[in-house]
């Protein structure tokens, strides 16, 4: 235990280097002005900032408005992908005719579609939603017909053989079987959403969050504001990954075996 | 209860014929224990994976209980070479996966169950997950999960192989000990001669690919037996000498990898 222990504090540690390092490099270049103050305000100035807005509540509505664009897509996405995915996955038929339509919309980045959805939703959290959808969609899609691809066929033999209906095959074989690595798609699917977000709400602004944050602060010059917008995407987007998405997957990794 | 006739069993590939099972034909009768023996990679799981249903034969006829074999039916359960078991179901999960498709009532589906872990000695491991378990006793949970549902028949395709020795003589035993207290029917599918020879009521001793019959053993020996009595070890040269003429017969390009097999089989649903 106290090994475990001592082994995570030097984890921490080790990860941190790199951001302590930028945190000098910043304190130097504003000590010596190496690029203008206006331009790059002092670390201890931004941080005062962020308490100010973190105090008068700023940031939680930011975050709020933020979480409203993203979670109804997000959760969308994650029952028709997996939904979907199942399909793809168990039809052979059903493979042929989509995956090469799969693989061309995959290469298109989210955002590229904006214009085009704007042009039917106009500027509504809708068009927000639909680009968040489809950049979720995507990634966890594809985990979800590779987790069924890759599920033993011995367990449906095995549950073929006691007559289980299709319905129930999946149900019961196909679906925990292909869980792990749909855990994972979830996980990459919304990293991929966060990433869209921002993106979305910076061009959609009326209805963005943080996205709307940073890109409005530029115009007055408040590049403090900036900084604390990409911090806040950062860490919010950590803590989602690292203490939701991966303590979800990897308990499901050793629930079913695959690490102890 | 099972009658094999001229059964022969080819893939197609790019229109080129891969023959695996060369016109096959026995009969076994209610609660013999019968052992294939047979060299890896001549096509003894394919056989019963034909007796379970799981494919088709492309000639001849298996009749179970006078019926033609059709489909899959938990009247004849497969114990899988590699246990196949659910790692997100405990052991007494795993087991009762056999009875989902039963219209028990969930108590008797528990007793039903429990009956069969104490059967195979596994009462303190039931709320286990799969893979903390030794591969023996994931073998046991693999066997009771063939079990539960009572079948006539039971097919049993190397349990013992991916075992070490110690515990490979133990489970033997307790295979033979289960098959003599439910008086099943038995198909067990082996490639070592001392597991036949201490199981088998009726030995069928198979060629390399394509599977044909080349001899049949019937021992009549007391249970439990001593693999190191004369007639035995007299027997037992017979097989290897039979078995060792094929194995200087067979060119090195007749073996194919056993993993291929999942591969290959393209399991739809
Ligand atoms: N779907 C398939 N298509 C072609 N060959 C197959 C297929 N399934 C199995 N085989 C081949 O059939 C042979 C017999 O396989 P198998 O019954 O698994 O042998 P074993 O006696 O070791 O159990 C092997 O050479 C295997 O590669
Ligand atoms: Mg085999």
């Amino acid at each position: 235990m106290r090994y475990i222990k001592n082994k995570n504090i030097k984890n921490i540690l080790l990860g941190s280097i790199p951001f302590v390092f930028l945190i000098v490099l910043w304190q130097l270049i504003y000590v010596f002005q190496w690029v203008p103050h206006w331009m790059l305000p002092s670390p201890l100035l931004v941080l005062k900032e962020f308490y100010k807005l973190l105090i008068d509540g700023t940031l939680f509505r930011l975050l709020f408005i933020s979480m409203k664009n993203a979670i109804p897509a997000f959760i969308l996405a994650l029952i028709t992908s997996i939904l979907l995915g199942i399909l793809i996955g168990v039809n052979k038929t059903f493979r042929k005719i989509i995956s090469p339509f799969l693989g061309a919309i995959y290469l298109v980045p989210s955002l590229a579609w904006i214009p085009f959805i704007i042009l039917f939703f106009g500027f509504t959290r809708e068009t927000i939603w639909i680009v968040i959808f489809i950049s979720a969609f995507m990634k966890m899609i594809y985990s979800t017909i590779s987790g069924v691809r890759n599920v033993n066929p011995n367990w449906i033999l095995a549950a073929k053989n006691i007559g289980l209906s299709k319905f129930k095959i999946i149900l019961k074989v196909i679906l925990p079987g292909a869980l792990p690595e749909i855990m994972t798609g979830i996980r990459l699917g919304f990293g991929s959403a966060w990433r869209s977000l921002v993106g979305a709400e910076m061009l959609i602004s009326i209805f963005g969050g943080l996205g709307k944050f940073i890109w409005t602060a530029q115009w007055t010059f408040s590049f403090d504001k900036v900084l604390i917008g990409i911090f806040l995407i950062a860490i919010i987007g950590l803590i989602m990954e690292e203490l939701v998405f991966k303590k979800i997957e990897k308990a499901t990794l050793v629930k079913w075996g695959n690490i102890s | 209860m099972l009658d094999l006739k001229n059964v022969s069993m080819s893939f197609f590939e790019n229109n080129s014929e891969f023959k695996i099972i060369d016109d096959i034909s026995f009969s076994v009768k209610d609660g013999e224990f019968i052992c294939i023996l047979g060299p890896s990679g001549c096509g003894k799981t394919i056989l019963l994976y034909l007796l379970a249903g799981f494919l088709k034969q492309t000639k001849g006829k298996i009749l179970f209980l006078d019926k033609e074999i059709i489909a899959p039916s938990p009247e004849r359960m497969m114990v899988f070479q590699n246990y196949v078991l659910f790692p997100w179901r405990t052991v007494s999960e795993n087991i009762s996966f056999a009875l989902e498709n039963s219209n028990l009532s969930k108590k008797e589906k528990e007793k039903t169950v429990n009956k069969y872990i104490s059967l195979v000695g596994l009462d303190y491991f039931k709320e286990w997950n799969i893979h903390k378990l030794s591969g023996g006793m994931q073998q046991r949970v693999s066997i009771a999960r063939a079990l539960v549902v009572d079948p006539k028949l039971l097919l049993m395709d190397e349990p013992l192989s991916a075992l070490d020795n110690q515990y490979r003589k133990h489970l033997r035993e307790e295979i033979e000990k289960i098959w003599l207290k439910t008086k099943k029917t038995v198909i067990f599918v082996t490639h070592s001669i001392n597991e036949a020879l201490y199981l088998a009521d009726r030995i069928y001793l198979l060629s390399p690919r394509p599977a044909k019959i080349k001899k049949i053993y019937n021992l009549k020996h007391k249970r439990p037996r001593k693999l190191n009595s004369l007639e035995i070890i007299k027997l037992r040269e017979d097989i290897e000498k039979e078995m060792k003429e094929d194995f200087i017969k067979t060119k090195e390009s007749d073996f194919v990898s056993n993993d291929m097999e999942n591969k290959i089989l393209n399991v739809k649903l």
